[in-house]
């Protein structure tokens, strides 16, 4: 009976931590997306000083999110949001064209991990 | 090659606990489902030990929820005939009477070199000794011999004597052991007298089993002979 009582109890604790584990990826990814968001508007208003801060904020916070993030998903994936992010100080300070690309590249690449994360039928299959 | 070493480590502690929680079954004894089940384990096991880009969780978690399924569906199993036959199948009766069912071996697909196989292994060689013979749900054979052909016991032979207990091991490698003492009401002052009087201390014991009349045997460390 104890194994039983341990087998219900662990897949509990799974489905919590899933749960949880959807959660905390949404509020985490949603504040960078809201970052990148700020970091367009100043971009788009000429503010690069504003934009340069949001830009080393949004580092800042995805330096803290990727160790967390590392525990759900894979190396590969948090690779591409790194090099993306990576590229977005240098782009302001230059005032790079493809800023918007690279910071809706990062918008997209957030999403995906959010995605994957999700437990729909099209990550199921 | 440090990251890989304490994720094996960390798997491996993972893994003993996890066939512990499936419990205590040899690997003729599993269920297929079973089978199945700790061979996935085993495959899923080494992925984050392999590939240390994926998280640990991604090997942990599956490996941790087979476990506890296959602990849940065996306690549904034990409350319901019905899951039991799902998830285990049922026994399939192929010699019944002495006459081999072919329709039954048919379904099954066990042909008759596995009924030879398996009445070889149980020292059966003649199949006309046979009067009843079960396909078990775990893929063995049990059988049951003509009148002739079975074993003769104790009771055919009218011998009389008591139904004991089997002697247990109280003393392993110079340790007692509490469990099969209590189970054999054998104290550590008894052990000890024993013992004194074997002239050998209970530390140059390797093994020491009474049983329950209080008969004992007692193999030394350091020689080959038993007292």
């Amino acid at each position: 009976m104890n194994r039983v009582v341990t087998a219900f109890l662990l897949i509990a604790v799974i489905i919590a931590y899933s749960t949880v584990s959807v959660f905390v990826i949404h509020r985490e990814s949603a504040e960078l997306t809201a970052i990148t968001d700020s970091i367009s508007e100043y971009n788009k208003n000429g503010d690069t000083a504003n934009a340069s801060a949001a830009a080393e904020e949004l580092t800042e916070k995805w330096l803290s999110f990727e160790k967390k993030m590392s525990v759900f998903v894979s190396d590969e994936r948090l690779g591409e949001l790194s090099k993306a992010i990576a590229k977005i100080p240098p782009y302001i300070t230059a005032a790079n064209d493809e800023l918007n690309a690279e910071l809706e590249n990062v918008r997209r690449q957030l999403w995906l991990v959010y995605r994957s994360e999700l437990p729909v039928w099209y990550n199921i299959l | 090659m440090s990251v890989v070493f304490i994720r094996a480590v960390i798997l491996y502690v993972l893994l003993i606990f996890t066939v512990r929680l499936m419990g205590k079954r040899q690997i003729g004894e599993l269920q297929p489902s079973e089978l199945a089940i700790t061979i996935l384990i085993s495959n899923i096991a080494t992925l984050p030990v392999e590939n240390t880009g994926i998280p640990l969780l991604t090997g942990i978690i599956p490996i941790i929820t087979l476990a506890a399924l296959d602990v849940i569906m065996s306690w549904l199993g034990m409350k319901s005939r019905r899951i039991r036959q799902f998830t285990c199948g049922k026994p399939i009766i192929i010699i019944n009477g002495g006459q081999i069912d072919r329709k039954a071996m048919k379904s099954i697909r066990f042909t008759v070199d596995d009924l030879s196989a398996s009445l070889r292994e149980q020292g059966i060689f003649d199949i006309s000794e046979v009067q009843f013979a079960v396909v078990e749900t775990t893929g063995k054979l049990s059988v049951y011999q003509k009148f002739q052909n079975r074993s003769v016991t104790n009771q055919d032979m009218q011998l009389k004597g008591k139904d004991d207990d089997p002697p247990d091991i109280v003393i392993s490698d110079g340790e007692l052991v509490p469990a099969a003492m209590e189970r054999l009401d054998v104290t550590e002052q008894w052990i000890e007298n024993t013992l004194r009087r074997e002239k050998i201390k209970p530390e140059d014991v390797f093994i020491m089993s009474v049983s329950p009349d209080k008969k004992y045997t007692v193999i030394p460390k350091n020689q080959r002979r038993y007292l």
